[in-house]
């Protein structure tokens, strides 16, 4: 039951991520299939890959998750998502930049709102 | 590219069996070590998500350089050099979920977790104070003196569980009992219980209560049982500071 509870819990998390990151695409202006495809596939190397390392550290208290932790493992992501999209589109690299930026500040933004986590 | 998707498939079917295997030793003497087993299905699920992303893109990354006015001999090039590329990725990837489970699995107690609680015992006894990094009790979870015995050297009657009065409503939610000299807490709570331990150890159980100052706390069993001649280490659970 745990695990069906967990499972679904991080299903929404990378549903409503796709989602709004899609959102955020489509509002600079990205709304090719290439672009659509590229953020749906970066959020799914990512955004598992990031909550696996906080529940990991959830069961092994490696460190101290806080606001300031989570920012960092954010900024990360960002650069991690930017890599990705900038070898994609070689020739776009400054609006990746803003796009990944833009989309994982406003995912960011909306998981506190959504979920308040108490650091 | 189906050589890759064949090294990829295998690569998630090892890990898939070995989480599998692993779950099912460790969830099996210990309901403590549960999480483990959830951790290891969870992770295999998330790296076939992961596998599917990292497709997504290599797929995407072809598509672009035909795309592209490259000669036929450069485009091939890229296409080498992104192969190359993505089986790196892969294997980076499916090397982290195998080496993390390794590493849980090897690293005790529990037969795995590292256990907050086991190092500040080992690093208080037989004489100190300290205090333990955050942990998480799950519904239904119950920690034993038991427990620790293999792995701090310590005695079951050495080994007692104290609620701190920080814990208000919380306390209620942790039972704390003390069966046949062995005392053991379990949660009774829907949620998880996030909490960290103060733990005071003595040389001897001579006047307890006052060379340990349980008098604030909750500490069923231990002016009765806790040994004479051994040392007395109370492991007091409280709510973390932030």
């Amino acid at each position: 039951m745990e695990l069906i509870n967990l499972v679904l819990a991080l299903a929404l998390a990378l549903v409503l991520t796709i989602i709004i990151e899609l959102g955020v695409a489509f509002l600079l202006n990205h709304k090719s299939k290439e672009k659509i495809l590229a953020v749906v596939g970066v959020n799914l190397i990512t955004n598992p890959a990031l909550n696996f390392l906080i529940q990991l550290n959830s069961q092994l208290s490696m460190i101290q998750l806080n606001f300031y932790s989570i920012l960092v493992l954010e900024i990360m992501v960002t650069v991690i998502e930017f890599l990705i999209l900038a070898v994609l589109f070689k020739k776009e690299r400054k609006q990746m930049l803003l796009l990944a930026v833009a989309m994982n500040i406003t995912s960011f933004v909306i998981g506190l709102i959504l979920f308040q986590p108490r650091f | 590219m189906i050589q890759m998707n064949k090294s990829i498939l295998l690569g998630l079917f090892l890990v898939f069996l070995s989480t599998f295997a692993f779950a099912d030793v460790i969830s099996s003497p210990l309901d403590f070590a549960m999480p483990i087993g959830i951790l290891a299905i969870m992770g295999t699920i998330l790296l076939a998500i992961i596998s599917a992303g990292i497709g997504i893109i290599y797929y995407l990354y072809i598509r672009l350089i035909k795309r592209t006015n490259l000669t036929k001999e450069q485009k091939e090039k890229y296409k080498k050099s992104s192969k190359k590329i993505i089986k790196i990725i892969a294997i980076v990837f499916i090397g982290f979920f195998v080496l993390t489970f390794l590493w849980i699995i090897l690293t005790p107690p529990h037969g795995g977790r590292p256990n907050p609680i086991a190092s500040g015992l080992k690093s208080t006894a037989p004489s100190g104070i300290g205090t333990t990094q955050e942990f998480l009790m799950n519904p239904s979870d119950e920690i034993s003196a038991e427990d620790f015995q293999n792995n701090t050297g310590l005695d079951v009657n050495s080994i007692f569980f104290c609620k701190s009065n920080n814990l208000g409503s919380t306390g209620e939610m942790l039972i704390i009992s003390s069966a046949n000299n062995i005392s053991s807490v379990k949660s009774i709570a829907t949620t998880k219980i996030k909490l960290n331990a103060k733990i005071i150890c003595k040389q001897t159980n001579l006047d307890t209560n006052h060379t340990l100052g349980l008098a604030n706390f909750s500490c069923p069993g231990i002016i009765e049982y806790c040994g004479d001649t051994q040392p007395c280490c109370a492991i007091v659970l409280q709510k973390p500071n932030n």
